[in-house]
């Protein structure tokens, strides 16, 4: 426990995917046993326990010390899990937490009301360190930027083992990985398995100048549709629908599953909720809406009726039993047309046509994103991968609200924004900074010299302070009193020098909005 | 009691003014006359007419301010002096090289100013000596219970685990020039780490000055134009104005018990934070407190409520020295 602990701590402020890979594969190799397997499962999100409330977390504290030293502690902390895995009393005794292998499948086993039980147990065994890690594990927090595909990348990278094999077995492989590990390791072949998840195309996003450097004349462009990418497998009349991180959620979409009738092969696309039950081809629904059809455990029958889904094709790798990913785009798109034609709940993704660079950005100025894909390419996940272009930035000048520190598991602190509505400011939403650490310092030391309220962690300032935000998109959010959202917001600059009467109104976005058709 | 402390001993804006030995101890701005625990610059200020403090944080006054020419009264470690009737002496404070507790004693009352203290073991500076007192005047920089630091060599660890895990990377471990960078120098020879450490200039005076006074730290080189330094420790002064980006894929390390929250690690944009302080801990300041047996407790530097609240638990008669506290590092 002691070591994943310690991965834990420098997962939480690794700087790049490579540091976090190389910090996960430097662990693999030296763990072993059953241990090797729960952090996996744990790093990848794998680890199915009740979430213990981070307020449980300190009411177990405060049975524990003085309740006025704890709440000092926990303004000056400001996130409670960390705040109770620090001020836990310790006896003096060495310390003997149990192993990680122990802790999760305990946890795994747990109910809401006795795993606080297991915790202060366990706690009273363990340093702050280890409490810290059981901590994040008991309240389902991971660390910030680890995906279940850079999990299997740093298995790669520690038994160095090809990432598409890793991936081709990884399906239908359950926690702790005995049998992957052990072929790994060279102790048994691989394991099987059928209708499995096949890696995916990865994509990268291309910046301006790289995006000038390209023979556009050799790739064909898509539009990069809003949802969720998934793989639809139906194999020896076994249908699935795997995530693009490789996760079933088969059971998630019935619906989908079900319209699968005959389509026997392997596809590529993304998952949408659909405007409504016409079609193909379909619109794209509001994202809120479809983010209910996620996380959850049952699917309500008023549900499937009520947010209704559909998917948008844009390759095969399979038709029937042979193998399309060794054929060029080009061919592969001509079978994916033939073979899903005048298919409920399954469109294509259009072609869009372009000539030339000045078509592209004409079309990135009205807020699309595209993907590029070489005409001739295979499908291979090593390969070179599909290029994004992002959508022309759009900023907007926003006025600082509000503060709040990161907590464990988030990667740093965020600030909430607004816009002005009547000449008073409307919160947009909260955007993380990303500016130099120099920058970010002197924006701290700003909000904490116009700290207005504070409310537990968070502090209001005095809207006084503008910023440039870049956001992706525009969406509507009829809580929120300014009636709207950004998507993805990120401060990329400060403008100092400018007076609070420099921010946007809100009718600048609301105009700005475009509609995805 | 009928003498209150205040009667002799009390703050002033200059800083803590003890009326009848007619001196101040760290002011703040310039006095006749200083006793300063030691070398900080929070702590030791130019300017003074006298200066009273051990013979190490004289010499790191002088070369800190090579203009300032006080009356500079060395005193050993126990030596004993008197001023206007009030006795004087200077007990260890494991803080950094030199670091004094002031151990005054009036009408036979003996009140100790702390200082900044540690209790961890520290081979770059004389260990604290816990004196028995009637009032103790306690620093509190980590004067919550949320500060338990680890194990310094565990600290120490941690970074030789990242030096071998990442060994095309440099790391640049911020340390501050008086006492972190030394301290840290010292740990790392103790971990068994043999390699020559780079050193940025603005750390390279002070470091000899601890050598002149006889401290081991093993081989240091300048910085210079010393390549990327892939696979090698430098030690550079904290802070965002230092850059970095000469070094190879650098690892950006901050030695300092804030270091400890991890918001407070985020915010300095630092990849590796080591709970490595010069100050005591929770842990310490509570053991401290119950070593002086002194009944009565001011808490300075630092915030005093926590630590307030747990001696008045223990029927302490606890206050706040000063209306607000100070952070130090």
């Amino acid at each position: 426990m002691k070591a994943f602990a310690a991965l834990l701590d420098a997962l939480a402020f690794a700087s790049s995917p490579a540091v976090r890979v190389r910090l996960m594969a430097a662990y693999l190799e030296r763990a072993g046993g059953p241990d090797r397997g729960w952090a996996v499962a744990v790093l990848g999100g794998r680890l199915d326990t009740v979430r213990v409330r981070p307020a449980a977390l300190l009411a177990l504290a405060a049975e524990r010390v003085d309740g006025e030293l704890l709440r000092l502690s926990s303004d000056f902390v400001g996130d409670p899990v960390e705040t109770a895995a620090l001020i836990w009393p310790e006896s003096g005794a060495a310390p003997s937490p149990p192993p990680l292998a122990e802790a999760a499948l305990a946890l795994a086993g747990s109910s809401r009301s006795a795993a606080p039980g297991l915790l202060a147990g366990w706690f009273d065994r363990s340093d702050a360190s280890v409490r810290l890690a059981l901590a994040q594990l008991a309240a389902g927090r991971r660390p910030p930027g680890v995906t279940p595909r850079l999990v299997r990348t740093a298995i790669a990278a520690a038994f160095s083992a090809d990432l598409g094999a890793i991936e081709e077995a990884w399906h239908g492989q359950t926690p702790p990985y005995g049998p992957l590990f052990a072929w790994l390791e060279g102790r048994a072949p691989r394991p099987e398995a059928p209708a499995g998840f096949r890696p995916l195309m990865p994509v990268r996003a291309l910046d301006e100048t790289a995006l000038a450097g390209l023979d556009l004349s050799r790739y064909r462009a898509e539009q990069q549709w809003p949802g969720r990418r998934v793989q639809v497998v139906l194999e020896s009349g076994r249908r699935r629908l795997y995530s693009g991180s490789g996760d079933d959620i088969s059971f998630l979409f019935p619906d989908v599953i079900a319209a699968m009738e005959g389509l026997d092969g392997v596809f590529d696309g993304v998952l949408t909720a659909a405007a409504g039950p016409d079609g193909p081809p379909f619109r794209p629904g509001p994202p809120e809406a479809f983010e209910r059809r996620f996380g959850r455990k049952t699917v309500p029958r008023r549900l499937l009726a009520e947010v209704p889904v559909f998917v948008r094709l844009f390759d095969i790798l399979f038709d029937g039993g042979e193998d399309m990913r060794v054929l060029p785009l080009s061919q592969r798109r001509e079978r994916l047309e033939a073979r899903i034609a005048g298919r409920s709940r399954f469109d294509l993704s259009p072609r869009l046509a372009f000539e030339g660079p000045e078509a592209l950005d004409a079309l990135r100025r009205q807020g699309v994103s595209l993907v590029l894909k070489p005409v001739d390419g295979s499908y291979r996940p090593g390969g070179p991968p599909w290029l994004v272009v992002g959508a022309a930035p759009r900023t907007v000048r926003a006025l600082l609200l509000a503060a709040r520190p990161g907590g464990l598991g988030e990667a740093g602190p965020s600030y909430s924004i607004g816009v002005l509505r009547d000449g008073a400011p409307a919160a947009i939403g909260d955007a993380p900074c990303r500016l130099a650490a120099g920058e970010r310092e002197r924006l701290d030391r700003w909000v904490r010299k116009h700290t207005t309220g504070r409310y537990g962690p968070v502090r209001a300032v005095e809207p006084a302070l503008v910023l440039e935000v870049a956001f992706d998109d525009v969406r509507p959010a009829p809580r929120r009193k300014a009636g709207l959202a950004l998507e993805r917001p990120e401060i990329t600059r400060i403008l100092w020098d400018l007076p609070p009467d420099a921010a946007d109104d809100l009718e600048r976005l609301t105009v700005n909005r475009t509609g995805q058709a | 009691m009928t003498d209150a402390l205040e009667d002799w001993l009390r703050p002033t804006p200059a800083g803590l003014w003890c009326e009848p030995g007619g001196f101040h101890i760290d002011p703040q701005r310039a006095v006749p006359r200083a006793l300063v625990t030691h070398g900080h610059a929070d702590h030791a200020r130019p300017g003074h007419g006298a200066v009273l403090a051990t013979p190490e944080t004289l010499a790191i006054m002088a070369l800190r301010y090579p203009r300032d020419r006080p009356a500079r009264q060395p005193m050993r470690y126990g030596e004993t002096m008197q001023a206007g009737g009030v006795s004087v002496r200077l007990a260890p404070a494991g803080h950094v090289l030199g670091s004094a507790q002031a151990v005054l004693e009036y009408r036979g009352r003996r009140v100790v100013v702390s200082g900044d203290y540690k209790r961890a073991p520290d081979p770059t500076c004389t260990a604290f000596e816990p004196v028995r007192a009637d009032v103790f005047i306690t620093e509190a920089t980590f004067g919550l219970p949320v500060f338990r630091l680890p194990d310094d060599m565990a600290e120490i660890a941690r970074l030789l685990r990242s030096v071998g895990t990442f060994p095309d990377r440099c790391h640049v471990v911020g340390a501050y020039s008086l006492g972190k960078c030394q301290r840290m120098l010292s740990l790392l020879r103790r971990a068994g780490y043999d390699r020559p450490v780079w050193l940025h200039p603005a750390l390279d005076e002070m470091t000899a000055l601890y050598r002149d006074f006889g401290v081991e730290l093993g081989e240091t080189r300048p910085l210079g134009d010393a390549g990327n330094l892939a696979g090698e420790i430098v030690l550079q002064p904290p802070g965002p104005e230092q850059r970095t980006d000469r070094f190879a894929e650098p690892v950006r390390v901050f030695a300092s018990g804030w270091m400890q929250i991890r918001a407070h690690a985020r915010r300095r944009g630092v990849e590796l934070p080591l709970a490595i302080s010069d100050h005591a801990d929770w842990t310490a300041l509570t053991a401290t407190i119950a070593d002086t047996g002194a009944p009565e407790i001011r808490v300075t530097h630092g915030p005093p409520d926590a630590l307030i609240r747990w001696a008045q638990g223990r029927g302490l008669d606890a206050r706040p020295l000063q209306p607000t506290g100070q952070q130090g590092g």
